[in-house]
């Protein structure tokens, strides 16, 4: 069996390749004066300027987290590229304006855009390296009071609303990277749904990161007003690259009085040869706070790439009855290895939470799920339902489960559950005798392993999700 | 690590002055030196240590402590109270020092030796080993109090367990503390060679005392085949300090049972850690945490496979009242190699009152794949339905609780083999749970 197992492991990735395009990069290393320069580049107002130099202030005095149970050379932050952006950049009314080699990079990767977006029915805010190049759907969204636009545009046109709400769910405080990422993020995507609407489409980003050694740093931030429905997805892929490259998100989602949210990653960077050379430092920091009564945010991530991942979507439950949820597939192969899982803070009353996660280890990876379930003295009647499930295969990798629990109020119903299997022989066995190889047969027991996530995810994406899954995991089972 | 963990520990050194009169033994003599001077480096863990995040001891670093006086006059029918008719040998230490007057300890058995350090220094076969199990202190859940016991223990309660056929002998080991913000270190070494079977009470209580810290470390080391059942109940005086260190090593085919039971004392800690030796081998723990009062209760426990074949099962329930915080961390480590390893972990906790809490971490860390390993945890309150239904056959409300309470906390000592001793729980169960 172990020779099929080999073959699903050492499956090449699939998005390797790297976009020739002249693009405006800035020397390397870090100051007061490179966030000035990207300010000013970006023609930034002083508030803004004022707030990352702050964060970097506040990012001097901080030291990397040791906690997270996964090893990686030391990132040396001078020398890293803060800012890179494709030169050509004069405001573009039709795809044919754009760079056609930029065009080819999205056709590899079949992202619908232009007439493809139409189709596909799905708005997509395409974010290359570091400024986004073309914004679909605009004018549609518009007509429902919808902006959905690129970080930079939202500073110049909805200036309050960034302020208002840019840093309230992370401060520039809360960690080591989401105070690097205030300080240097360049762009990302801005969203608000008006009182009452509800999102006639899917709202998509793909992130691809593209010049070598430029470090991204995202920004994301989603309002959801009172009574209003989004559902946004966000998907990954990465060309093949020897050298490390740190990517410091930073999401920020806010949910008024009964609004929804619902978010889904399909995270594929690149996650290094089998020798663990190269690869992605996946470094995100997600927050979504439910601030209104009856809001409700949910957390859907599919993880299968980047060499080191460091990431732990969270909730806020801080209005009464609102509602959090959590679903995650993180698989890690190679030398890859993953430290994720959720935070759900429990204040408001009556608040509900709900954790999934599946995790799946081959080659000689680790996979840590890492939560924290935290009920305030407040949150009467709060609910939590967690369950963590790993799946090892192979004997060198490593499956973790370290869920936190912090109870501190009486009527709370807390309960979590956690295993680890593996493919048993006798499952196979099972199919075998009825006719499907065993390479079909992982397969299945895999999708059936994260049918309760997938379940989650937006059609097209789960879609996608599962023939990633059977790309990254292709011959690894026999 | 905080300026007052350092002075504390500066402090305890200082006070306990001269050391170890039995250290004739070079080795010995050594192995407290070096755990001295280790201790002097790594100062008592802080709050900002994740092992200790949420066992707050600055009010015990801030308390001056003595050493406890070594000659206490004890009534030996205060003494008597606290024995179990089932126990074959009683072994008494009163401030972690061995009091031959209050023990009795059965000479009929010859295939069982309690005694001393000194005793079993002087047996040159017992001295052979000591000497090799004696500070066999590894990996996880080894701390600073570790090495404070080794460096500053006056005695060892030896118990060694040649193969007795059948019959499980019960012994019993009781520890007071008599001092008025006093130290003392118990240690207890047992050693069961292949296919021994005894069974051991480790029991902790304060006379008269005040204040003080219990600083306890206990090996235990299971030969091929041997089992041991070891109940370990802490109920310290309610204003004092108690931590413990249990490390069980554990060769092929042993068994080895745990009650774990925690109902005394202001902050207690015990960190229990087993570990396969060789293949196989079966683990069971059960624990019992009552909180009450502003108690703080933290049980981190370690179950180590690291050979295949392994099988353990742990059960931890606690009740939070009043103003207590419950603390539970449950390892579950399966090494690389450790296949066929099955594992299960369940961990309930019952929030009794508005400003209790209950902090749990069960965890597991997997290395090998053919293995079976499950946890659980729960928090929570008594069901409505449960209370309706005692409401309903005329049981007033306090009433009912208190009954839900006790059946919740019952299930954990319910197969105790030490049938005296269950009743003597379950009376803490029914007083500390009262609503």
């Amino acid at each position: 069996m172990s020779t099929a197992i080999d073959n699903i492991v050492n499956q090449p990735y699939k998005a390797g390749f790297h976009t020739e395009i002249e693009t405006d990069s800035m020397a390397r290393g870090l100051s007061e004066d490179v966030i000035r320069t990207i300010s000013s580049k970006k023609n930034e107002p002083d508030w803004l300027l004022e707030f990352r130099l702050n964060a970097y202030r506040h990012w001097l005095t901080m030291t990397e987290p040791k906690w997270p149970n996964v090893r990686y050379p030391k990132i040396d932050f001078q020398d890293i590229i803060y800012y890179s952006a494709p030169k050509s950049k004069a405001t573009k009314k039709s795809m044919d304006e754009v760079d056609p080699e930029l065009l080819k990079t999205f056709e590899k990767l079949g992202i619908p855009m232009n007439e493809r977006a139409a189709l596909a029915g799905v708005a997509v805010d395409v974010v290359f390296d570091s400024v986004s190049v073309t914004t679909t759907y605009k004018e549609k969204l518009a007509e429902y009071g919808i902006i959905f636009c690129s970080f930079s545009e939202a500073v110049r046109d909805h200036p309050d609303l960034i302020k208002k709400y840019l840093g309230s769910v992370v401060p520039y405080t809360d960690n080591f990277y989401s105070a690097l990422n205030s300080a240097v993020f360049t762009d990302g995507s801005f969203c608000y749904i008006p009182k009452g609407v509800k999102c006639p489409m899917d709202l998509s980003t793909y992130f691809r990161i593209n010049t070598q050694d430029s470090g991204q740093f995202e920004r994301t931030l989603i309002v959801a007003e009172e009574g209003s429905q989004v559902c946004y997805l966000e998907g990954c892929t990465a060309p093949q690259f020897d050298t490390n490259q740190l990517h410091a998100a930073v999401v920020e989602l806010i949910a008024m009085d009964d609004a929804d949210i619902k978010y889904s990653t399909v995270q594929n960077w690149y996650a290094g040869d089998e020798n663990g050379v190269g690869g992605i430092f996946n470094f995100v920091t997600k927050r979504g706070l439910c601030k209104g009564k009856n809001s409700k945010i949910s957390w859907t991530q599919v993880e299968t790439g980047s060499a080191v991942t460091w990431k732990y979507p969270s909730c806020i439950l801080l209005g009464d009855n609102s509602v959090g949820e959590f679903y995650s597939v993180a698989l890690t192969n190679h030398m890859q290895q993953a430290d994720t899982g959720t935070k759900m803070f429990h204040i408001g009353k009556n608040t509900r939470s709900r954790i999934i996660s599946k995790g799946i280890s081959a080659g000689k990876s680790n996979n840590s799920y890492r939560g924290l379930v935290k009920v305030s003295p407040k949150a009467d009647g709060a609910r939590n339902y967690s369950q963590c499930d790993s799946m090892l295969i192979g004997d060198l990798c490593g499956a973790n489960t370290f869920p936190y629990i912090e109870v501190a109020n009486k009527s709370a119903t807390v309960e979590h559950e956690a295993s680890t299997s593996k493919i048993g022989e006798e499952q196979l066995f099972y199919f075998l005798s009825r006719g499907i190889d065993s390479e079909e047969a992982v397969s299945m027991i895999i999708n059936g392993f994260v049918r309760d996530v997938f379940m989650h995810l937006p059609m097209e994406f789960a879609v996608e999700a599962t023939k990633l899954l059977g790309l990254k995991l292709e011959g690894s089972v026999g | 690590m905080s300026q007052q963990s350092v002075e504390f520990t500066a402090s305890l050194l200082k006070a306990d002055g001269a050391n170890v009169e039995h250290s004739t033994e070079d080795w010995l003599k050594s192995c407290q030196l070096d755990a001295r001077t280790h201790f002097e480096k790594c100062p008592l863990p802080t709050t900002s240590e994740e092992e200790w995040r949420f066992t707050d001891l600055t009010g015990l670093y801030k308390s001056t402590l003595t050493p406890s006086a070594l000659d206490t006059p004890i009534d030996p029918s205060v003494v008597k109270s606290f024995l179990i008719p089932e126990a074959s040998s009683s072994v008494v230490l009163v401030n972690g020092v061995y009091s031959p007057s209050l023990s009795t300890v059965s000479s009929a058995q010859t295939k069982i030796r309690v005694c001393n350090l000194k005793s079993a220094l002087n047996d040159a076969q017992l001295k052979v080993s000591v000497k090799r199990r004696l500070n066999s202190l590894e990996g996880d859940g080894v701390s600073g109090f570790c090495e404070m016991n080794t460096a500053l223990f006056k005695d060892v309660v030896v118990i060694h367990a040649d193969s007795n056929g059948n019959s499980f002998e019960t012994i019993h080991i009781l520890n007071i503390s008599t001092g008025k913000h006093t130290f003392n270190h118990p240690r207890l070494l047992l050693i069961a060679e292949e296919q021994a079977r005894v069974c051991v009470l480790e029991d902790y209580i304060g006379i008269g005392g005040f204040g003080y810290m219990t600083n306890a470390v206990s090996e235990l080391s299971l030969a091929a085949e041997s089992q041991v059942i070891h109940v370990k109940l802490q109920r310290d005086d309610d204003s004092a300090y108690h931590i413990a260190h249990t490390h069980v090593g554990i060769d092929k085919g042993a068994s080895y049972q745990n009650w774990s039971v925690s109902v005394g004392a202001v902050v207690s800690r015990h960190n229990l850690v087993t570990r396969q030796r060789e293949d196989g081998g079966h683990i069971a723990i059960k624990g019992l945490a009552l909180g009450h009062d502003k108690r703080i209760v933290d049980m981190h426990s370690c179950i180590e496979h690291t050979k295949p074949h392994g099988q353990s099962i742990q059960v931890h329930k606690t009740i939070a009242g009043d103003r207590s915080k419950i603390v539970f961390n449950g390892k579950v480590k399966v090494h690389k190699g450790a296949q066929q390893t099955n594992s299960s972990q369940q961990n309930r906790n019952l929030l009794l009152s508005a400003r209790a809490s209950v902090d749990t971490k069960p965890e597991l860390e997997i290395f090998a794949d053919d293995v079976k390993c499950a946890h659980g945890a729960t928090v929570g309150q008594v069901s409505e339905d449960e209370l309706f239904y005692l409401k309903s056959r005329g049981l007033d409300d306090d009433l009912a609780r208190n009954l839900l309470n006790y059946a919740f906390a019952k299930e954990v000592i319910e197969d105790l083999p030490i049938k005296s001793l269950g009743a003597v729980i379950e009376s803490y169960i029914r007083d500390q749970t009262k609503i």
